[in-house]
């Protein structure tokens, strides 16, 4: 539902490129007020009441959106989502028209003692080619990210897609690559929407591919509008989503019934598909140094860093213990390597690198928020 | 007399630990980032709070080239939190309690938590708990989530061993695809339900009741 929530919010930035005929400015302002059931993965099933509200100014050349949602789960537990997006296109160049824009958005789960937030600053800039009814686009993007326990981070990517308008239906594919750290994730979505009278189907699905960092699944959803007014509507959808720490959102499945209010009558033209902006997914860069492992062993009875390679290297420590200065290893036998002075009890925190290479995490470890870098490890010294 | 002489030595060593503090920091830190630096570290110390944390962290910082205005943030918000971590663990928590309840609000545990956290095991070390739920969340499970996990965990007894071998267990979950919370709620249920012989509630003596799923 979040992540549904997320993709509808861009709708719109391409659509007044697509839309030949130049309009006046205008304000769209909507109210959702929706009932969903939500299952989310390693979750009991639980109702749930969302009150969504969005605001969009739209002219030819330019889009502004607004929107929240607030989430109340049966627990009590709750959760608040917002997003402003803006976007421009230039002048028509031929066929030709570029896109620039950019989003920044929100997220807080507040349940069980703990609240995690996530929030995100991106843009982007996508070269387009327009027909009447067609068009094809390529671009890339950019921006921060953060998530809970990890400082912002840089996003990098671009996206390509194509979309097609018909009498009484529209049509699009994208495919969105986004590097986050040391993880790339691969999103290929398509979405269909179909207008007869009163009744409106979308239906969207997707899947998305993940290397360096978990995330892998196919995910998509249906929903019917119908048209009970000029301003009012009814709005039943069903589907799934994979995970998408950028809004916080889980892997999982929903229903959800609501009615949809309207400052001004809903638009009867078909229009083009949005285009997915947003990562699919966040995880900070990875930390670990592959083929390290680091244990706490007890010589004399006082507690030894030790850690276990294949092959030889070089390898450095520097931690609390170290005053944070680099201190080689000692090698031993075995692809044994120990720092040779007994740790202190308490929590100490380290970083180990091998062969001068760049700072990381050896596996055994605990992994600690790390205020500077690309993580910290941390041992619990008895 | 023997307090007399103790407390002398007390007053003594003070001043000797905190010069070997900012000695510690010397050549280390640029002038006005080390006098800043300095100032959060005697307030701390003025306060009672441990203040080896904060200079470690400032030399972490000077050792990874943040910059001064970074590390005087970093090195005033630990403070900050290891002053909420005490207020919620209590007066007599330990350094490395506090340490470690500083690093779990860094990554999103509330002072409910760790005041929560701090009743259900009143007098067992919760350095490991707070580590562990730390952890979790920097490996990618929510930190409510995690929260709720350790809670369970330390609410049904059992060892730091135990907790340790639950977090290798998430990790591995997790490196197999698995997503965070799920990993870290089915792994809790699997600790309380299948460790009953190691998790009878030396307490009480009971076996605990394994952590059931719950509504978001």
């Amino acid at each position: 539902m979040r992540r549904r929530t997320i993709r509808r919010l861009l709708i719109g930035l391409a659509v007044s490129a697509g839309a030949a005929a130049p309009c006046p400015a205008q304000v769209d302002a909507r109210l959702d007020v929706t009932g969903a059931v939500v299952r989310y993965d390693g979750f009991l099933s639980s109702g749930a009441a969302a009150v969504s509200s969005s605001v969009a100014w739209t002219t030819a050349t330019a889009s502004v959106a607004a929107r929240g949602t607030f989430l109340l789960f049966e627990s009590g537990n709750t959760s608040v989502q917002g997003m402003v997006s803006a976007g421009t296109f230039t002048a028509p160049a031929g066929p030709w028209r570029l896109e620039v824009g950019g989003e920044a958005g929100g997220s807080a789960y507040s349940g069980y003692e703990a609240v995690a937030r996530f929030a995100h600053l991106l843009g982007h800039a996508r070269l387009h080619l327009m027909g009447s009814r067609w068009g094809v686009f390529a671009g890339a993007l950019g921006g921060l990210v953060t998530s809970p326990g990890a400082s912002a981070g840089g996003a990098s990517g671009a996206s390509a897609g194509a979309w097609v308008l018909g009498p009484a239906t529209a049509a699009g594919i994208t495919w969105t690559r986004v590097s986050v750290g040391g993880a790339t994730y691969d999103d290929f979505q398509g979405r269909a929407r179909w207008t007869a009278g009163p009744v409106t189907l979308e239906a969207t699905a997707g899947a998305q591919g993940a290397s360096g960092a978990p995330g892998s699944g196919a995910y998509g959803d249906v929903s019917t509008t119908l048209r009970l007014s000029d301003r009012l509507a009814a709005v039943v959808a069903a589907g799934s989503y994979a995970s998408d720490p950028v809004s916080g959102s889980i892997p999982g499945r929903y229903v959800t019934a609501g009615l949809r209010l309207a400052t001004h009558a809903f638009a009867r033209r078909v229009e083009m598909p949005g285009i997915a902006l947003t990562p699919p997914t966040r995880a900070a860069p990875s930390p670990w140094l592959e083929g390290a492992r680091v244990a706490l062993e007890l010589l004399d009875a006082q507690p030894m860093l030790v850690v276990y390679l294949t092959g030889t290297h070089s390898v450095e420590v520097m931690g609390d213990f170290t005053d944070w200065k680099p201190v080689a290893l000692v090698a031993e036998t075995g692809g044994r390597y120990r720092y040779s002075l007994p740790l202190a009890s308490g929590l100490q925190r380290f970083n180990i690198r091998l062969d001068g290479g760049a700072w990381g995490v050896p596996q055994g470890a605990a992994l600690g928020a790390d205020d500077f870098g690309n993580g910290v490890g941390v041992l619990v010294v008895p | 007399m023997i307090r007399r002489i103790l407390s002398l030595a007390l007053v003594l060593a003070v001043p000797v630990a905190a010069h070997a503090q900012v000695e510690r920091l010397s050549g280390r830190l640029p002038e006005p980032t080390r006098a800043a630096v300095v100032a959060i570290v005697d307030s701390a110390r003025a306060e009672g709070l441990p203040t080896d944390p904060l200079v470690n962290r400032a030399l972490e910082g000077a050792s990874k080239g943040a910059e001064g205005a970074r590390i005087v943030a970093v090195v005033r918000s630990l403070a900050d939190r290891l002053r909420d971590a005490r207020t919620a663990l209590g007066a007599s928590a330990t350094e490395a309690e506090l340490v470690a309840g500083a690093a779990a609000l860094r990554v999103g545990a509330t002072p409910a938590f760790l005041a929560r956290l701090r009743r259900e095991s009143p007098r067992e070390p919760l350095v490991v708990p707070l580590a562990v739920m730390a952890d979790l969340v920097a490996r990618g499970v929510p930190a409510d989530t995690a929260a709720t996990s350790v809670l369970a965990l330390v609410r049904s007894g059992v060892r730091d061993a135990d907790l340790v071998a639950f977090r290798e267990n998430v990790e591995r979950d997790i490196a197999l695809g698995a997503g965070g919370g799920a990993a870290a709620s089915v792994r809790a249920g699997d600790v309380a339900a299948v460790g009953v012989p190691v998790l009878n509630n030396p307490k009480t003596g009971t076996t605990p009741t394994p952590p059931t799923p719950r509504k978001p």
